[in-house]
C-alpha cells in the first residue's frame, strides 16, 4: 500500500535516527533497495541534516538578553567621527613564550622548542603571532593576527616582512587580520603593518630555535 | 518573543532598509535587526564551546560594534556575514585570552603552549555558511515548529520527547509526528545548501 508522502517522510526520518524496531528498519531496508530517485534524494537529504545537527549548535538567546540588546541603541550616543590622522607606531612586545619558559627556570633546546608565540600591543591594535619550527624543511612558518582595540576599525591591511631593513615577503591580513608566512629561515625579522590609516612597526622578532 | 514585531516583519525588509531605518533612529527597525540576527550571533561562542554567559557577552559586544558602525554598511550591505565575523573575532578573542590564563596557570608549560585550533581552514569558513543557511531558514519558520526543532537537534541539552513535550506544553506522543512536519517544512524553506 502506498504511503502518503507526510508518514514516508517520518518512517524515513525514524530509519535515518535509528528509531525503528529492529523488525521494522530491517522490512524498511529491503523496500528501499528498490526506492525510486525522489526517495533516495530525500534519505540523502535526512542523512545529512543528522550529519550538520551533530556538528551544530543553534540556541536562541535566553529572553533577558533581548532588553539589553534593545537598550544598545538608546544607551549610546552617536557621535560625529572625527577624521583619522595617518598614525605611525612602533609595537611593544608584551609576551614572547621563548622568554617565558627561560624565566620560569626551564632549559629549553632546540630539539624541544617547536614553537614561539609573540604578543605586541599598541595604542591602536594588538597583533599575535604564532611560529612554528618545521624540522623536516629545516624552516619556519609564521601565523599572525591583529586586533584593533577598537573593534570597528578594519583589520584588513598590508603585512611587509623584512630582514635588515630589506623587504623580502609580503601578504595581506584577511577580513579577520589574519596573516602567515611560510618557509623563512630562522633569523631576526621585522614586520610593517600598514592600512591607510597606520603603519605599525614590530621589529627584532626573533624567528629563531 | 518579548518583542511585538512579526516574523513577518522581521524578514520583509531588506538589510539594506533596516540600516538606513536605524540610522534616521528608528528603534523599531534596531529591534527587527536584533531579533533577525541573535540567535545566529549567540550561537557563534557556543559553537566554539564557549559558555551561555560567554556568548551573551559576545552577543552584546557585537550589536553594540554593529550600531557603532552603522554609518560605514556600503549599500546592499549583508549583515549576516558581517555579524557573523564579529562574533567569530570575539569569540577567538576570548578563546586567546582562556588559554593563556591556562599558560600561566599550568606547569606543563610546553604542553600548553602548542595551539589547538585550526581557525583558517575551508572546513571551518564551510562550517560557518551553513550555520548562517541554517538560520535563515529558522528565521522562516513558525515559532513552535522552530522551537521544537532547536530543541531536539541543535541544543547542547540533548533534549528528550519528553522534555521537549513539557517545554511546548504538548503530549509527548505527538512530538515524534510534529517534529517530521515540522522537518519537512524547514526542508522546503532551506532550498539548497550553500
Amino acid at each position: 500500500m502506498k504511503k502518503k508522502n507526510g508518514q514516508e517522510f517520518e518512517q524515513l526520518l525514524n530509519w535515518v535516527e535509528g528509531r525503528l524496531s529492529d523488525v521494522e528498519a530491517e522490512e524498511l531496508g529491503a523496500q528501499l533497495e528498490t526506492a525510486g530517485e525522489d526517495t533516495n534524494a530525500l534519505i540523502e537529504w535526512l542523512q545529512k541534516f543528522q550529519h550538520i545537527t551533530e556538528k551544530h549548535l543553534l540556541v536562541t538567546p535566553p529572553d533577558h538578553l533581548d532588553e539589553k540588546l534593545y537598550s544598545i541603541f538608546t544607551k549610546h550616543t552617536k557621535t560625529t567621527q572625527h577624521p583619522r590622522f595617518f598614525q605611525r607606531l612602533i609595537a611593544a612586545l608584551t609576551f614572547d613564550s621563548y622568554q617565558h619558559l627561560t624565566a620560569a627556570g626551564i632549559r629549553a633546546s632546540a630539539t624541544t622548542i617547536l614553537e614561539r608565540q609573540f604578543m605586541y600591543s599598541t595604542d591602536l591594535a594588538e597583533i599575535t603571532v604564532d611560529s612554528q619550527w618545521n624540522a623536516q624543511e629545516k624552516s619556519v612558518d609564521m601565523n599572525g593576527q591583529v586586533f584593533p582595540l577598537n573593534d570597528a576599525d578594519e583589520t584588513i591591511c598590508l603585512v611587509e616582512l623584512q630582514k635588515n631593513k630589506i623587504p623580502i615577503k609580503r601578504t595581506s591580513t584577511d577580513l579577520l587580520g589574519k596573516f602567515n608566512f611560510t618557509s623563512l629561515a630562522p633569523d631576526i625579522y621585522d614586520i610593517i603593518l600598514s592600512s591607510d590609516q597606520f603603519e605599525i612597526i614590530i621589529t627584532g622578532m626573533e624567528l629563531q630555535f | 518573543m518579548s518583542s511585538n514585531i512579526s516574523d513577518k516583519e522581521t524578514n520583509a525588509q531588506s538589510d539594506d532598509d533596516l540600516i538606513q531605518a536605524c540610522r534616521q533612529g528608528d528603534i523599531r527597525a534596531w529591534q527587527t535587526v536584533v531579533n533577525k540576527y541573535k540567535r545566529l550571533v549567540f550561537s557563534i561562542p557556543l559553537n566554539y564551546g564557549l559558555s551561555y554567559e560567554d556568548a551573551a557577552d559576545i552577543t552584546q559586544i557585537t550589536f553594540t560594534i554593529m550600531f557603532e558602525s552603522l554609518d560605514r554598511f556600503y549599500a546592499n550591505a549583508r549583515l549576516a556575514p558581517w555579524l557573523a565575523t564579529v562574533a567569530r573575532r570575539h569569540s577567538w578573542r576570548l578563546m586567546e585570552h582562556y588559554r593563556r590564563e591556562s599558560i600561566k596557570e599550568d606547569a606543563d608549560l610546553a604542553q600548553n603552549l602548542i595551539t589547538e585550533i585550526d581557525l583558517t581552514s575551508k572546513k571551518e569558513m564551510e562550517n560557518w555558511a551553513l550555520l548562517e543557511w541554517l538560520d535563515q531558514g529558522f528565521s522562516q519558520l513558525d515559532e513552535r515548529c522552530g522551537k521544537l526543532l532547536l530543541y531536539l537537534y541543535f541544543s547542547p541539552e540533548n533534549y528528550t520527547y519528553a522534555e521537549v513535550a513539557a517545554k511546548l506544553k504538548m503530549p509527548t506522543s505527538s512530538v515524534g509526528p510534529i517534529r517530521a512536519r515540522c522537518l519537512k517544512r524547514l526542508k522546503k524553506l532551506l532550498g539548497k545548501e550553500p
